[in-house]
Parts: C-alpha cells; structure tokens; sequence
C-alpha cells in the first residue's frame, strides 16, 4: 500500500457496489483490515458512511469491495493528520441532523437512516443503519429517522441533566 | 388537531405521534434544513470531491490541531 497515491474521497460516486461479483480469495485478510476501520470510525465520521457501507456485504467477500476499501486505504493515506478535534464550547445546545436515503439499500429496497448529533460545535454521536421495515415512500422514511434521531436527542438530554 | 390516521398512512403513525408528542411539550423544536446545510448528507451518499471537503470541514474532521 506504500506506493499507491492518495485520493480526495474515500468512495467512489460513479461506482457502486454490483452483486453478485468474484469472490475475493482472502477473505481473512479482508475482515482485518475491515475491523481496523470500524474502529476508525470512533473518530473518523468521514469515512463512516463508506465502511458502513462495506460492512453491508462481509459475507461473503468479494472483489469489487476489496477495490472500494483499499479506495478508503488511499484516502485515509492523504488525510492521516485528520481527526475529531474536541474543544472547550460556550454552547451547550443539542442540535441533531437526521437525513434518510430511501429504498438505498440496492439489494432488499430497505432505507437507510442516520442521524448526528452535535454538543454544541462538536459531533458526539452518530449513527446510521437500515430501516428495519421497507418505507413505501420517502416521506416515510424520513419520519423514521427524524424519531430515531429525536430518541437520541432526549436520552442525551436526560444524560445531560443527570451529570 | 386531528389525531386520526387513514389507512393510507397508518404505518406513519408511531413515529409521526412520538416526535409531534416532544414538539408538543416543547422539549425539541424541529427545522427544516436545506441540503447545502444537511451535515448528515455525508452519510446518505457518495458526494463529489468539492462537497465531501466541505463536509468534512463542517463535522469538524480538521487537519490535527498541534497540541
């Protein structure tokens, strides 16, 4: 990986990931590397939609994801003094983004739902994940979202006031 | 307010009462932001270079601050 060049962004917006697709042979390795970056994740949310999205199709491995993650190699290679910076704030405003991708899951037309929640200036959770039920409009997705995100908000509100 | 439902939308409903019951006793307000403005864009879709930096920049993903 030393040699390869950096990129601007670690995924790819003309590419999807198509199945089914030649299995890749080392599927061990695969999961290594795959484990690391979730792990990255704790402080790196810009890679956290295109993990996430690798994650979707461990099982197994094939190679058109060993290409989409070794994109995230090199982009991570051009941005390692990058990270999430918390500082002192005078605001202590919870502020949540909610957003829905509807029927963005190519394989079973489920949606994808996420949320951010930000402590002032700083993120400090996030999440994003497959509706569980298939929304049959956007609308209805969205809401799903929006009530996600809203559980977050409260349960950090009630967090907040308890400390 | 009407709190009744139609078939049609019934499926809506849990979610629509859970949120509208917080709006209703003001524990959060809710916005409409644009998506220029929508940081959680970032997670729903691969976004152009441009766009993706602007991002970053908003989650306040930066260069390491030298401690």
């Amino acid at each position: 990986m030393i040699s390869y060049k950096p990129v601007d962004t670690p995924i790819s917006t003309s590419k999807v990931i198509i199945l089914p697709d030649p299995l890749f042979s080392d599927a061990t390795c695969f999961r290594q590397i795959m484990r690391a970056l979730k792990y990255l994740t704790f402080s790196r949310l810009d890679i956290y939609f295109i993990v996430n999205r690798v994650c979707q199709f461990m099982h197994p491995p094939t190679y058109s994801l060993w290409v989409a993650m070794k994109c995230i190699l090199r982009y991570l290679k051009g941005t390692t003094t990058q990270d999430l910076h918390i500082t002192r704030s005078s605001s202590f405003a919870l502020l949540s983004f909610t957003d829905a991708n509807w029927a963005g899951s190519i394989d079973d037309r489920k949606s994808m739902g996420d949320y951010l929640v930000f402590f002032g200036q700083k993120p400090i959770s996030w999440k994003l994940g497959k509706q569980r039920t298939i929304a049959r409009s956007s609308t209805e997705a969205e809401y799903k979202a929006l009530a996600n995100g809203t559980a977050e908000v409260i349960w950090l509100r009630y967090l907040s006031t308890d400390l | 307010m009407n709190l009744v439902f139609h078939a049609r939308t019934k499926h809506v409903d849990v979610d629509y009462h859970f949120v509208r019951d917080r709006v209703a006793k003001k524990e959060i307000r809710i916005h409409f932001i644009s998506s220029q403005d929508q940081l959680a864009n970032v997670f729903t879709k691969p976004l152009p270079t441009a766009s993706f930096i602007a991002f970053c920049f908003k989650l306040q993903v930066d260069p390491s601050h030298s401690a």
